[in-house]
């Protein structure tokens, strides 16, 4: 079967691990850029990495192991963003190496030293990416529907009165609660248009 | 020889009636309809307009929900009506008029449709939707009309007022004598956001039963609330341990703990009763059928909690009331104390339980005349006091009749102080004989306390009857602290 890179059957936008702290560090769209992009990068890195390595490492030891480049390539991160404004870094602010290293280790690596290099990047990606498009969503929703503005700018008119719960956790478990229902209905009706079309397949076949 | 029987025991429904939901609905509707009318007279035909707004949004969103679901429409049952009128009870008169279209909306969506529709929904669905409006609009939400200058300056009845439209608005616009209206004497918060924060304000009674206070346009009306409440006790369709241990558990807490420090010792009770959304939540909110326990003990554990928590969040919440937030938490409980605390069967308790009945009755029987007797050398000792009262009273004015008025004026008040102490040294006869006679019957020792009073007042001369008033709310504290 050919891999898409946001398939739904693949993807892993409905694992939940890591999203909660993300909600909380992430409440405008920027925030949840900057998160899903670090996220998505020491992802693509890690799992690179971890993958050349695991020739050496018992498989006992490999999750743990990831930690090893996991931290290195977070400081690195971090000093190359010593130029990006700080208003950027500012509000996940000392979240990011504690949240990014969090979700490595809870479950969003791809298993390290099973694949080659290149599947395991391939893997990471596409984990990071439907991480990050979660993550743009719920707080692109939460900021428009918050605060009235997207990525910081005026969208909807100045006097839109935004609902203050929204900005707050319990409005990111709302927002993200619409969001995996929105995707369990698209699956459904993907499911079901695939199946149909199997049937038609097979109807066509006898 | 056959086994006995083992039954189940399961919460109900086990009976199948002609009384229907929307029966139900319809008596709640009835319920309310005192409270709307008096919500009207105080804060205009403003009110009207939100509750059909907020009625029509759930209504509509009720039906649109199940159109898209292709179900059977629900809309007949009432109880989106209910939703939207109970919503509308919880805002200020002041919100503009989308904001109860949004709370309806979120309440029926939301809290009710997206768990199963009505009798699977956790929460109740008109308190989810006023607690996602108070979170999402605070501003909105937490500022009240003062029901004295809407007299003066109406609410519009489809404009949308200022936000702080009664300190921003009125504040600028001269009274009818031309002056500017003082802006402190504008409600801004509620009553308890008031003595939250320590404010020293005073609240007649009376105004607080009528409903002429700021607050929500429908839990300042509590006589209305109770008419209400009586007549849903009259239909049989009041939870009433649920009600009964919500308000109770409220009051005997505010006893021990008042808000604000002692400043309001004096109206404690009543503040913290009818100050905040008490009555309109223990009546109409905490009793929901679906979202309160059905079994006996599950009720008087969910009421007393929510009368718990309600309290908690007074004192340490970030909101002056606690009502909404502690019927929300206690309806995610309901259906864990519908399972642990089904009614059971208990020969041993319940022969207990009857053991002491008969105890408490042999001892009533035993403790009624020594109250009596108690009772009735009060009542010598206290005619005996009056008497020697009164007797002071005549040697002192019989020598001041003699002198020019003004005189006599001047001269009453060290009278009256000797009135006073000779009343208190009464009140803590009456008191001493009260807790020595018995300890099980309070009632018994508030009656004994006030008999002296209804005698010093039929038999008192009309400069008493003046002291008499100002002596009357201290006399009423110490009884009720020493119950």
């Amino acid at each position: 079967m050919e891999e898409k890179l946001f398939t739904p059957r693949e993807n892993r936008w409905l694992n939940m691990l890591g999203l909660c702290p993300a909600l909380l560090g992430c409440a405008t769209m920027t925030e949840g850029l900057v998160l899903g992009l670090t996220v998505l990068l020491v992802l693509a890195f890690t799992d690179a990495a971890a993958a050349g390595m695991s020739r050496w490492i018992p498989a006992k030891y490999r999750t743990l192991s990831a930690l090893i480049p996991a931290t290195l390539i977070l400081v690195l991160l971090q000093f190359a963003w010593m130029p990006i404004p700080e208003e950027l870094l500012k509000a996940p602010g000392f979240m990011i190496p504690t949240l990014t290293i969090y979700c490595i280790l809870l479950g969003r690596t791809a298993t390290p030293g099973e694949a080659d290099v290149e599947e395991s990047v391939k893997n990471a990606l596409r984990t990071g990416g439907s991480f990050l498009l979660v993550l743009m969503l719920t707080t692109g929703l939460r900021e428009l529907l918050g605060a009235g503005t997207l990525l910081g700018l005026q969208v909807l008119p100045e006097s839109y009165r935004g609902a203050a719960l929204l900005t707050s956790l319990p409005g990111g478990m709302l927002v993200l609660g619409f969001v995996m229902a929105a995707y369990s209905v698209v699956e459904t009706l993907e499911q079901r248009r695939r199946s149909r079309r199997q049937d038609g397949q097979e109807e066509e076949n006898s | 020889m056959d086994k006995p029987k083992r039954y189940t025991v399961t919460p109900p429904p086990y009976i199948r009636s002609a009384e229907r939901v929307s029966g139900m609905m319809l008596d709640v509707l009835i319920a309310l309809t005192p409270a709307l009318i008096v919500a009207v007279i105080i804060f205009g035909l403003r009110v009207l307009m939100l509750t059909a707004v907020s009625v029509a949004s759930s209504v509509g969103c009720e039906w649109l929900w199940t159109k898209m679901r292709r179900r059977k429409s629900t809309v007949g049952d009432l109880s989106a009506v209910v939703t939207g009128v109970l919503l509308s009870f919880m805002l200020p008169a002041s919100v503009p008029l989308w904001l109860p279209a949004v709370g309806a909306a979120f309440a029926v969506i939301v809290v009710k449709e997206l768990f199963g529709g009505l009798g699977k929904n956790l929460f109740n669905p008109a308190v989810g939707g006023y607690v996602f409006l108070l979170l999402s609009w605070p501003d909105y939400m937490t500022r009240f009309a003062n029901p004295q200058l809407l007299r003066r300056l109406p609410l519009p009845v489809f404009a949308t007022p200022k936000v702080g439209y009664v300190r921003d608005a009125l504040s600028s616009v001269p009274d009818i004598s031309g002056r500017f209206v003082d802006a402190t004497h504008l409600g801004d918060g509620s009553l308890l956001a008031v003595m939250q924060s320590g404010r020293k304000v005073t609240w007649d009674l009376w105004d607080l039963l009528t409903g002429m206070r700021e607050g929500a346009l429908g839990e300042t009306a509590v006589l209305a609330l109770l008419a209400g409440c009586a007549y849903l006790i009259w239909r049989r369709a009041l939870k009433f341990r649920v009600t009964a241990g919500f308000i109770l558990s409220v009051a005997v807490l505010s006893l021990i703990f008042p808000m604000g420090g002692y400043h309001y010792a004096d109206t404690y009770p009543a503040t913290a009763l009818f100050g905040g959304m008490l009555l309109l939540g223990a009546i109409f909110l905490a009793t929901d059928p679906v979202t309160s326990p059905v079994t006996p003990g599950g009720q008087w554990v969910y009421g007393i909690g929510c009368g718990v928590l309600t309290e908690l969040i007074r004192h340490r919440g970030a909101f002056p009331d606690g009502v909404a937030f502690a019927i929300l938490l206690m309806n995610v409980l309901t259906w864990t104390l519908d399972r642990y605390l089904r009614p059971k069967e208990h020969p041993k308790l319940d022969a207990l339980r009857e053991k002491l009945g008969k105890k408490l009755r042999e001892m009533w029987q035993r403790v009624m005349p020594v109250l009596g007797k108690a009772w009735n050398a009060v009542r010598a000792k206290c005619s005996q006091w009056i008497a020697a009262a009164k007797q002071k009273l005549a040697e002192k004015a019989a020598p001041k009749a003699e002198t020019p008025e003004n005189t006599t004026e001047s001269a009453d008040k060290p009278e009256e102080t000797a009135e006073k102490t000779a009343e208190e040294s009464k009140k803590s006869d009456a008191v001493a004989a009260d807790a020595s006679a018995a300890d099980e019957n309070p009632a018994e020792g508030e009656e004994a306390a006030e008999e002296p009073e209804a005698e010093v007042k039929t038999g008192d001369e009309p400069e008493t009857e003046a002291a008499e008033p100002k002596a009357e709310p201290g006399d009423e504290t110490p009884d009720e602290r020493e119950d």
